[in-house]
């Protein structure tokens, strides 16, 4: 995987602010290259949906830019929304309508709506085309949502938790949706999910979400490479060391913590070091600097 | 961008599907209205309260049914949301005015009802008129606040012809009625009322396009 300069971005965030209440998504930056798939990923309440809907304009943002397909997202509007596929995180659609119904609504919109494609996908998640969407389950109102974003061939997927509801055979199965989806160099998926195993096997960047602001955004193997979890003995470390440890947590027979590695050298050499995940991460930043028992 | 107005139209009917029934026996109820009043004009206000009901179911289901968040994941700006509204329900009044000319001329072949034809256009005009003025407050409140959080509003605002009718004076209302002769028998003044909506219709629009650009959704 070759990132970088050379190939355009699909999708840009540059100093993004907007304020909710007492929630505030604070100068939220990041940029998703032409031919990859990024994982967002934050806690409950991190702003990912904010975010993901600043995009679509269904909240107005209070600072920054966005672009998608290198264009300002508000001035060409329609023009980017055709191209685009979106998941939200809850069903959209009116519940009495059938997903053939789904499909008149809709298909006039793109230029691009294969009708054979649609039937196909529905079949592929079993689907019933002449079913009510009231008569499916929260998984199956997921996977038809996936269906309407992939049916018009889009170049940018826009998924908010789209794994939300899907058992593991589904899940595998839009993985590989993705996999297929993403053969074609000019496309990129923005992902966002809890769900951080679905990440390991197809995301190549993830964007790390905490409380509004952006953690990390970069390659998923830079970031598994950067922070690793140590452990040691109870009085190994100084306090001054601790404080360098995100995460950092006590427990009978010694401590662990995540560490990003440029402060490694400052350890003592005789501490444990293991690789971490995307869980790893999310959690160790959660728990913040606070002792916990 | 108009293409995508006509679009969004079709998207308005689709979602009111689920009503259809009611369409269907809307014409066979305002039959049974005028029959029973021996009256058009009784089938005129049916059919445009009808009207009026749509558009609030239309608004009711949507909301109901997060359809805002559909629209903005379609290619439509938040002005062709409304503009596009505003013109189904242009639509609606459309295929009800001509749904009550056909319903008039059977009664009037059928001898049930004797009015002129230039009675009945003079009425259905300024009908049209009396129920843009109503849309043209409640579709705003709707966008801004949704059907839920207007209800109150809106049966205020229904109540208030009703309330006025009955505090005015006896003589007050002779004035209105000799008024209301005067406009509605000279048909060359039937021109004030068509333009009338027009532009009622044509501010609330623009109010409406305000209201919904900043609302989150
Ligand atoms: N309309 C709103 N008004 C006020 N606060 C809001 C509004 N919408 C969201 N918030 C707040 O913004 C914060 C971020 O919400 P958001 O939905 O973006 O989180 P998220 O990362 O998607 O979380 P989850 O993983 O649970 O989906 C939350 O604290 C939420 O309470
Ligand atoms: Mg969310």
């Amino acid at each position: 995987m070759n990132h970088t300069a050379n190939t355009p971005n699909i999708l840009e965030v540059n100093h993004l602010s907007k304020r909710l209440g007492t929630f505030a998504l604070d100068d939220v930056s990041f940029a998703l290259p032409q031919g990859f798939i990024m994982g967002f990923i934050g806690e409950n309440g991190a702003g990912k949906t904010t975010t993901i809907k600043l995009m679509l304009n269904m909240l107005a943002k209070d600072k920054g830019e966005i672009k998608i397909f290198g264009q300002e997202h508000l001035q060409y509007e329609r023009e980017i929304k055709e191209r685009i596929g979106v998941v939200m995180d809850s069903p959209y659609y009116v519940d009495a309508w059938t997903m053939l119904d789904i499909e008149h609504a809709v298909s006039s919109f793109y230029s691009k709506w294969d009708h054979s494609r649609y039937m196909n996908l529905l079949e592929h998640f079993s689907l019933e085309p002449k079913k009510q969407l009231k008569a499916l389950s929260r998984g199956m109102k997921m996977k038809l949502m996936v269906a309407v974003a992939l049916t018009h061939d889009p170049d940018l997927l826009i998924l908010d938790e789209p794994t939300s509801g899907l058992d593991a055979v589904a899940r595998n199965e839009l993985m590989e949706i993705l996999r297929i989806f993403m053969t074609d160099e000019r496309k990129g998926v923005l992902f966002s999910t809890h769900i951080t195993s679905d990440l390991e096997k197809v995301a190549d960047y993830i964007t790390l979400i905490h409380k509004g602001r952006i953690l990390e955004t970069q390659t998923k193997d830079e970031l598994l490479e950067k922070y690793l979890v140590v452990k040691g003995g109870l009085n190994l470390l100084t306090t001054e060391q601790r404080q360098m440890l995100i995460g950092y947590r006590e427990h009978s027979v010694g401590f662990d913590g995540l560490i990003d590695c440029a402060s490694l050298r400052h350890l003592p050499t005789s501490i444990v070091t293991e690789p971490s995940n995307f869980d790893e991460i999310m959690i160790r930043f959660n728990m913040g600097g606070e002792i916990d028992e | 961008m108009i293409r995508n107005l006509f679009i969004f139209i079709k998207l308005d009917f689709i979602t009111l599907k689920q009503n259809w029934k009611l369409y269907l026996v809307t014409p066979f109820l305002a039959f049974a209205v005028s029959c029973f009043f021996k009256d058009e004009l009784a089938a005129i206000y049916f059919c445009l309260y009808m009207t009026m009901y749509t558009s609030t179911q239309l608004f009711s289901i949507s909301e109901k049914n997060k359809l805002d968040t559909l629209y903005l994941t379609l290619s439509l700006s938040r002005q062709d949301v409304v503009i596009g509204r505003y013109l189904f329900i242009l639509c609606t009044q459309i295929i009800a005015s001509i749904a009550l000319t056909i319903l008039a001329s059977i009664l009037q072949t059928a001898g049930i009802t004797a009015f002129g034809d230039n009675t009945f256009i003079t009425q259905l005009i300024y009908g049209l008129f009396i129920i843009s003025i109503f849309s043209a407050i409640q579709i705003p409140l709707y966008f801004k606040r949704g059907v839920n959080k207007s209800k109150l509003i809106i049966i205020i605002l229904y109540m208030l012809p009703v309330v006025l009718f009955l505090l005015s004076s006896s003589q007050g209302l002779a004035i209105i009625n000799r008024i209301i002769d005067s406009i509605t028998n000279n048909s060359t003044l039937l021109i004030v009322p068509i333009i009338g909506e027009f532009i009622l219709l044509g501010i609330s629009c623009a109010v409406s396009c305000r209201l919904y650009r900043s609302k989150n959704i």
